[in-house]
């Protein structure tokens, strides 16, 4: 599977919900072998990690690709297409609850004419005992707490959203065939309870627990309700990990392609209202880009740790202790059991401007995830290892510090 | 105090638990915890994010007056103008708009009345909030899916006046710039996406008291702050609690106060609110960042530890140089500091339980000032840096720190 060097090959895949179609894009340019990144050759990893919606991609990637090889990219994309794109009434991801607008789509009434209104009954039935659960606290709740204080305890907006479409999605993706699978897969997801990030690997994907750990993934806090199995607690990796690049170079890999959703913070036009919501997202946003170019700032100071470590060692002679500690203060030292770290390569795709359309991440609707798709494939065909900034063993010396350690510096 | 030490505090964000660090405060310049073997110390340098940036401001504002009576006058300010009291008529941080009956000022009246009135007002804000949104809900012409994310602002309704108002009235300019303390500030550029660290400096000369208003501007309940042109936010988006800045000025001795517990030990509710979630989602990122933050401290101190013992190392100069410039965040800031390297020493103060999740951040009723201000005061006492998981010079406890943080 590896390149005939023996180099191990990564596709790392970000977190974005909707947007998520620019990686189906991207991953058909190189595994159809459009792309000159990969010397035209179909690409094939041995590695496949990814967050949120790309967990989603990665998992489908992985389900098919033992019977399919690079080819299975195209199934990805027709999954896209048949499968999770639609409007508000009818992707495969989310719908909001108890939407009267629903009763006058005519779509809506087939194939079943009553489902549209059975499921308004049961949204109703739904809302009206959440609101009752919220009123009771309400009344009960310490009539000395301040009024601000009783007020925000009454909103959630996760409430309102139901996954269901994204359960049904899940159904249908084969979960034996991943656990099989040559290819490896790793999705991030964070235990809610700690706060701490939780990996799943291929053998996890049992059919109980896989379509648990992809809602997981994909479940942003405040919109999609936490996922429990059992008496855990999971939701989006993205908040500890959006672009799952060390996932990869913990795996080995020393080629990395990773596909990122978000572009620059600054480029994304600041909303006219200060809207709470569109306020949220901008944080998420800048959390992103900045844990992001953390990642990416890693990949470029690996390759100057590991050159420096070098030259440390050609100097003097450390002893296995003292090696050991260097190894660890520049954090090149590889996990137990691993081989040692050795310089990296990483081709960055991102789309440049901000993605169409009004909340893009939620956003299914056809016509969208179309264009993302045509994007994502021709940033791919025309990639531009040095305007994209790609990270690579023998590129040199000091980076400008501020730039990939923005979260300290002093601007 | 022991000669070449320079004590830094670095005060997170958090609202109105900031009280609580009023209390970490007074205990150390006391002298009444053990984390400074029971000695008064007056640090050097101060560090805050948010409401910690605040507190810090005044600590660093007041040349020639005794450290313990900045904190005395700090707990003054929380509690007497800060906090919710019945004679002030509302909280010294932000207000509620357009709350009905807020003409009447129903804090100013008597006893009795008041969890009645503020019921009434409760069911009035409530309802006037919950039509007007159905209204917009249903008359607008966006797309549905920005309706119903715009169903929730809550920037709308509170207002930062009373924080405007209270920065100018305690915080003296000019006093700051003849302060021979240091003082670093954190807010976020909301156009960038990026820190903006501010130092004292830039505070006392153009940027004023804005910085402090702008690092306490959480998005999304306050507007932004301008500054020269551009937009900026609550540093907590970015660095909540400003450790590496201090290191980089100096201090080998910090203390910092964290307003969250561990995030194993905030509650979670069967009935959450986006804020008590979005609340947690902070924590955790949080977390994340200051224990690797504390991670590379401890990763400092065996490096220099073992700096001492090898001497081959000590003439590997350039070379060592240049690894640990390539290294993560810390090691940089000790090479770019430009401080003669010295071993960290970091305690930890924080809250054992939840202060009220999203919420605590909003309740500033002088009640709970009081009890957080005790609280952090009988924490900072009580300091035990086994169970805190402190830095130490000389001690390699990184999976008992992974385990405490």
């Amino acid at each position: 599977m590896s390149l005939p060097d023996g180099r191990k090959v990564a596709v790392v895949l970000s977190g974005g919900g909707a947007n998520g179609a620019y990686e189906v894009g991207v991953l058909k340019a190189l595994m159809s072998g459009k792309s000159p990144v990969n010397g035209y050759r179909p690409l094939v990893p041995d590695i496949v990690t990814g967050t949120s919606i790309g967990a989603l991609n990665a998992a489908l990637l992985v389900s098919q690709w033992d019977e399919y090889g690079p080819a299975a990219i195209n199934n990805l994309e027709r999954f896209w297409l048949d499968r999770l794109a639609g409007g508000v009434r009818s992707n495969g991801m989310f719908r909001v609850r108890g939407n009267p607008l629903e009763l006058l789509d005519p779509a809506s009434y087939f194939p079943n004419p009553l489902r549209t209104f059975q499921r308004l009954v049961a949204d109703g039935g739904y809302l009206t005992w959440e609101g009752l659960q919220r009123a009771v606290a309400f009344a009960t709740t310490d009539p000395c707490g301040s009024p601000e204080r009783r007020l925000l305890d009454q909103l959630d907006i996760s409430v309102f959203i139901s996954m269901e479409p994204f359960e049904r999605t899940l159904r249908e993706i084969d979960y034996r065939a991943i656990q099989r699978s040559t290819l490896w897969l790793k999705i991030a997801t964070t235990n809610w309870a700690t706060g701490e990030l939780r990996v799943f690997w291929n053998h996890d994907m049992t059919e109980g627990f896989g379509p648990f750990a992809l809602k997981a993934s994909a479940s942003v806090p405040g919109i999609f309700p936490p996922v429990a199995y059992g008496a855990q607690t999971f939701v989006d990796g993205s908040i500890l990990m959006n672009t799952p690049l060390s996932l990869g170079i913990h795996a080995g890999a020393e080629i990395l392609h990773v596909i990122y959703l978000d572009p620059e913070v600054a480029n994304i036009p600041l909303a006219r209202g200060a809207q709470a919501y569109s306020s949220i997202f901008r944080i998420f946003q800048i959390a992103w880009a900045t844990a992001y170019n953390d990642d990416i700032g890693d990949a470029a100071r690996i390759n100057r740790s590991l050159r420096a470590l070098e030259q440390l060692r050609a100097r003097l002679p450390l002893d296995a202790e003292a090696d050991d500690l260097l190894q660890e203060v520049a954090q090149v030292k590889a996990p137990p059991g691993r081989a040692p770290f050795r310089p990296l390569t990483v081709h960055r795709y991102h789309p440049r401007d901000p993605l169409p359309g009004d909340v893009s991440f939620l956003n299914f609707d056809r016509d969208r995830i179309e264009e993302l798709i045509e994007r994502g494939f021709q940033d791919a065909i025309y990639h531009d290892c040095e305007e994209s900034q790609d990270v690579f063993p023998d590129a040199d010396e000091e980076v400008p510090s501020g730039k990939l350690d923005s979260r300290h510096g002093i601007s | 105090m022991t000669a070449g030490v320079c004590d830094g505090v670095v005060l997170s964000g958090g609202g109105a638990n900031g009280a609580y660090e009023v209390g970490v405060l007074k205990a150390l310049l006391h002298g009444a915890s053990p984390a400074t073997g029971y000695r008064p110390i007056d640090p050097e340098v101060y560090t805050g994010t948010s409401v910690g940036a605040y507190n810090a401001t005044i600590m660093a504002s007041r040349p020639g007056t005794p450290a313990t009576a900045v904190a005395e006058e700090l707990e003054a300010i929380w509690l007497d103008r800060i906090a919710n009291s019945l004679r002030a008529c509302g909280n010294g941080v932000f207000r509620v708009r357009g709350a009905p009956l807020q003409g009447l000022d129903p804090g100013c009246l008597l006893h009795p009345l008041q969890s009645l009135i503020e019921l009434g007002q409760d069911a009035a804000v409530l309802t006037g909030f919950g039509m007007v949104k159905a209204a917009q809900f249903a008359t607008s012409a966006a797309p549905l899916k920005s309706r119903l994310l715009s169903l929730v602002d809550l920037d709308a309704f509170v207002s930062e006046s009373p924080l405007r108002q209270l920065l100018a009235e305690t915080v003296n300019l000019d006093d700051l710039r003849r302060s021979a303390k240091r003082l670093i500030i954190a807010t976020s550029d909301w156009e960038h996406g990026t820190l903006r660290l501010l130092s004292k400096e830039e505070i006392a000369g153009p940027v004023g008291t804005d910085g402090v208003l702008a690092s306490t501007a959480l998005p999304g309940i306050f507007r932004p702050v301008t500054i020269a042109g551009v937009p900026y936010v609550d540093g907590g988006v970015l660095l909540n609690t400003p450790l590496k800045p201090a290191i980089r000025d100096g201090a080998d001795t910090l203390h910092i106060v964290f307003l969250d517990p561990l995030v194993q030990n905030i509650t979670l509710t069967a009935l959450p609110s986006s804020l008590d979630t979005f609340y947690r989602l902070f924590a955790i990122i949080w977390a994340a960042n200051v224990r690797r933050d504390l991670l590379q401290a401890e990763m400092v101190n065996r490096l220099l530890g073992m700096l001492e013992r090898e001497d081959p190392l000590e003439t590997a100069g350039p070379e060592l140089k240049r690894l640990l410039r390539a290294g993560p965040g810390i090691f940089r800031h000790l090479v770019e500091g430009g401080q003669p390297y010295r071993q960290l020493t970091i305690h930890i103060y924080r809250p054992a339980t939840d202060l009220g999740s999203g919420e605590g951040m909003l309740d500033f009723q002088r009640r709970r000032m009081v009890d957080l201000v005790a609280q952090g005061y009988r924490d900072a006492v009580r300091h035990d840096c086994e169970a805190a998981g402190c830095v130490r010079p000389g001690r390699t406890s990184a999976q008992r720190l992974r385990e405490a943080v």
